[in-house]
């Protein structure tokens, strides 16, 4: 019709009366790129963001897989079609010289041969070497048009004059300087994937292919002596969404079954959040990828070889059966949530102990210093429950408190046992604490403290339930 | 088909299902289910008498009598947990609803290596809501890598049906990893059919010892006030037990062992008469 880039709207107005104009959305169409390039990744692994509206693949190695470069252009165009996406392709040898073909060309194929190149790239306009417009309107207001005037004219006193860039541009277009393509995440160390004619939907054909990918990729695996830490599968929805579902393991596996068993802990993860349909499924996913994001060393364990040390080979099992169950507990309901109890360095009682995620390896046992402590209660609260207590002496121990409604009579009770805040760390406002540990009348035994010291601190300590004993 | 018919069936349903049971579960391999005393091996305690120590691939139950006790049923479950965990060096799983600790308190590190637990060998999961914590319960016994399961049902135990409580005690029968429950406070009495667990447990903190030579009393080690029953028959039933009275139970956080007060009870009557006669 006539209509072009960067027209004024009445032009095209007057062009096309019943034109549909809408504000460009900047934020919304970026996002939509970068799905792009997770969507493109069906096709190479190396797929990077070329802002501001492109895609850049690095299909080496792949195009015999969908029938040449021809063919695997024709794919990308008809499913972007399917999308709704007019798209361009062009190949060729550098990211530069597809880029400048892609939009100033109508060979979109690039041929192999340098001379050839450079005649083919020598009458695009020199807009085409993705100069910003300053450069650009200045090379056209010396004659400098084409990519081909640049490149017959001596070089030194162009590049004086419109900057070195240029020219590494040139260069790179051509093939006479290497510029990197950075892809948006780096090609997997391992990676298998099934294509499917048809979107499959259901999930338990989704585990299975996962499961047969995971064997896949466990071959893989073992040949190079690796077990995964780190995997991740690929869901291509057929209309275009992607989707990525992570999962890690506590130690490097290389189990088909453990890794099945994950992604399907992980499935069902998803499927808290979203009622109806946990994967998001829609019309199916055609590609199905599992790649290995991570991998550590894993030698082949030589299983105990006399017959009679059953004690130290039920022990290894257990491990890799615990190990196992951790990475399963922890993919359904987050690592944070399964848990091993660390020592850390620090006196004050809520500090005194950490909580890791039990991915991250098991604890060391406590030290000495740590066991030696007056004991602690078997169930402490997050936060320390004020309690209403009488004493006989202001710095004595409690004669009866009130907790949770209910007055309890002390009849036993043994401390202080003064902790003293971290002054080095908190701020000034924390306060001492005198520790008591208190039986009722009833047996129950508390863990009481009194905050401040009486007189030097506050006038008038108050008094907490912060755990209970056995 | 008539009412009649139907509740034929149930009964010879019942019936078959009550012959597995008693078979030790035939559908299970019985083989691997290995006995282990409360108290210490050739010093067995009251409870030992009673029920023969404890079994793994056992599903038992354990309910604070009142608010303030369900302290002293962690530290019983946890004791179990111990005793289970102490042959085979096996890793224990202790398992609570997030929500619920904020009522109950949540387990302390430097408490439970004081209650004579082995840190380096415990995994604490943390679920939220019920279906994620019977999951993780199942989940934790099918995977044979456990001595013991302890699980803080909270909120949960409206969650734990007697379908919950079939697939919980099948679990544990078939990886022969046995599970603690700690159901809410004072739900001890509350008739409950027959859930497949070996015993129920009611516990409440007991008195710590009188001190002797007038000394002013301080709180002792984890005291408790136990009395048992099994689900679905009904208390007093139980042929020469004890199913009414609270029997104190000690544990030695030491040695790793409950024992009853009453051997302290000797030992100590020695000590105080040598004490004297020094003096």
């Amino acid at each position: 019709m006539g209509l072009q880039k960067g027209m004024s709207l009445t032009d095209a107005r007057a062009i096309a009366p019943d034109l549909l104009v809408m504000d460009h959305d900047a934020q919304a169409f970026h996002k939509k790129l970068i799905a792009m390039v997770d969507w493109c990744r069906r096709f190479t692994p190396l797929a990077a963001l070329d802002a501001p509206d492109g895609v850049m693949l690095d299909i080496t190695g792949v195009t015999h897989l969908f029938g040449g470069v021809p063919a695997l252009m024709r794919d990308i165009e008809t499913r972007l079609a399917r999308l709704g996406i007019t798209g361009i392709t062009a190949v060729a040898a550098t990211p530069e010289a597809a880029w400048a073909l892609a939009r100033f060309s109508k060979t979109k194929i690039a041929p192999d041969d340098a001379k050839a190149l450079q005649r083919l790239l020598s009458p695009l306009p020199a807009a085409a070497l993705r100069l910003d417009e300053t450069t650009c309107a200045a090379l056209a207001r010396s004659g400098l048009k084409q990519i081909g005037d640049i490149h017959m004219r001596p070089r030194a006193p162009i590049a004086a004059r419109f900057g070195d860039a240029l020219f590494a541009r040139l260069d790179a277009m051509l093939g006479l300087a290497k510029s990197p393509i950075s892809p948006r995440f780096e090609a997997p160390t391992y990676m298998a994937e099934r294509r499917f004619a048809d979107g499959i939907a259901l999930r338990p054909q989704i585990e299975e292919t996962i499961a047969a990918l995971a064997k896949d990729l466990c071959t893989m695996l073992e040949r190079h002596g690796e077990g995964a830490r780190r995997l991740c599968a690929t869901l291509f929805r057929v209309d275009g969404a992607v989707r990525h579902i992570h999962a890690g393991t506590s130690r490097p596996v290389r189990d088909v079954k453990s890794i099945a068993r994950l992604f399907h802990e992980r499935f069902e993860a998803a499927g808290k959040t979203r009622d109806e349909d946990p994967l998001d499924i829609g019309y199916g996913f055609d590609v199905i990828r599992l790649a290995v994001t991570a991998a550590d060393a894993l030698d082949p364990t030589q299983n105990v070889l006399q017959q009679t040390d059953t004690q130290a080979r039920d022990a290894q099992e257990r491990a890799a059966r615990m190990s196992d169950l951790i990475d399963r507990l922890g993919a359904r309901l987050g690592t944070s949530r399964v848990l091993h109890f660390h020592e850390a360095d620090d006196h004050w009682p809520e500090h005194a102990v950490v909580a890791r995620a039990a991915a991250r390896g098991r604890p060391k046992a406590f030290s000495s210093v740590a066991q030696a402590v007056p004991e602690r209660p078997l169930r402490l609260f997050e936060r320390p429950e004020p309690v209403e207590a009488i004493a006989s002496v202001p710095d004595g121990p409690p004669i009866r408190f009130r907790w949770r409604r209910l007055m309890h009579e002390v009849s036993a009770f043994e401390g202080p046992e003064r902790i003293a805040p971290q002054w080095w760390k908190q701020e000034a406002s924390a306060l001492t604490r005198d520790y008591f540990r208190i039986e009722d009348t009833q047996g129950t035994r508390f863990w009481l403290f009194r905050e401040g010291l009486y007189a030097s601190e506050t006038a008038r300590p108050k008094w907490y339930v912060h755990g209970l004993f056995a | 088909m008539s009412a009649h018919g139907s509740s034929d069936r149930i009964r010879f349903l019942r019936e078959t299902l009550a012959g597995l049971e008693q078979a030790g579960g035939s559908l299970a391999s019985p083989a691997s289910l290995s006995q282990t005393p409360f108290g210490r091996e050739g010093a067995p305690c009251a409870l030992d008498r009673a029920l023969g120590g404890l079994f793994s691939g056992a599903l038992y139950e354990a309910a604070p009598a009142r608010m303030g006790d369900h302290a002293a049923a962690s530290g019983f479950a946890f004791g179990v947990g111990a005793r289970l965990a102490a042959k085979t060096q096996a890793p224990l799983i202790f398992i609570s609803d997030e929500f619920s600790t904020r009522e109950t308190g949540a387990p302390y590190g430097l408490g439970l290596a004081a209650h004579g637990l082995d840190l380096t060998r415990l995994v604490y999961v943390r679920s939220t809501g019920a279906q994620d914590l019977l999951w993780a319960l199942e989940e934790s016994l099918r995977a044979k890598a456990a001595a013991c399961v302890v699980a803080d049902l909270g909120s949960a135990a409206r969650a734990f049906d007697l379908v919950a409580a079939r697939r919980i005690t099948m679990a544990a029968r078939m990886s022969g990893t046995s599970a603690v429950l700690l159901h809410p406070p004072a739900s001890f009495n509350r008739p409950m059919a027959q859930n497949g667990a070996r015993m129920r447990f009611e516990i409440r903190s007991a008195r710590s010892a009188e001190p002797h030579n007038h000394r002013r009393p301080v709180p002792d080690q984890a005291h408790f006030g136990v009395r048992f029953a099994k689900p679905g028959i009904e208390a007093g039933k139980m042929r020469g037990l004890d199913t009414q009275n609270f029997k104190t139970l000690i544990w030695d956080h030491e040695h790793g062992h409950f024992r009853d007060t009453l051997s302290l009870a000797l030992s100590a009557t020695p000590a105080a008469g040598a004490q004297r006669t020094v003096a």
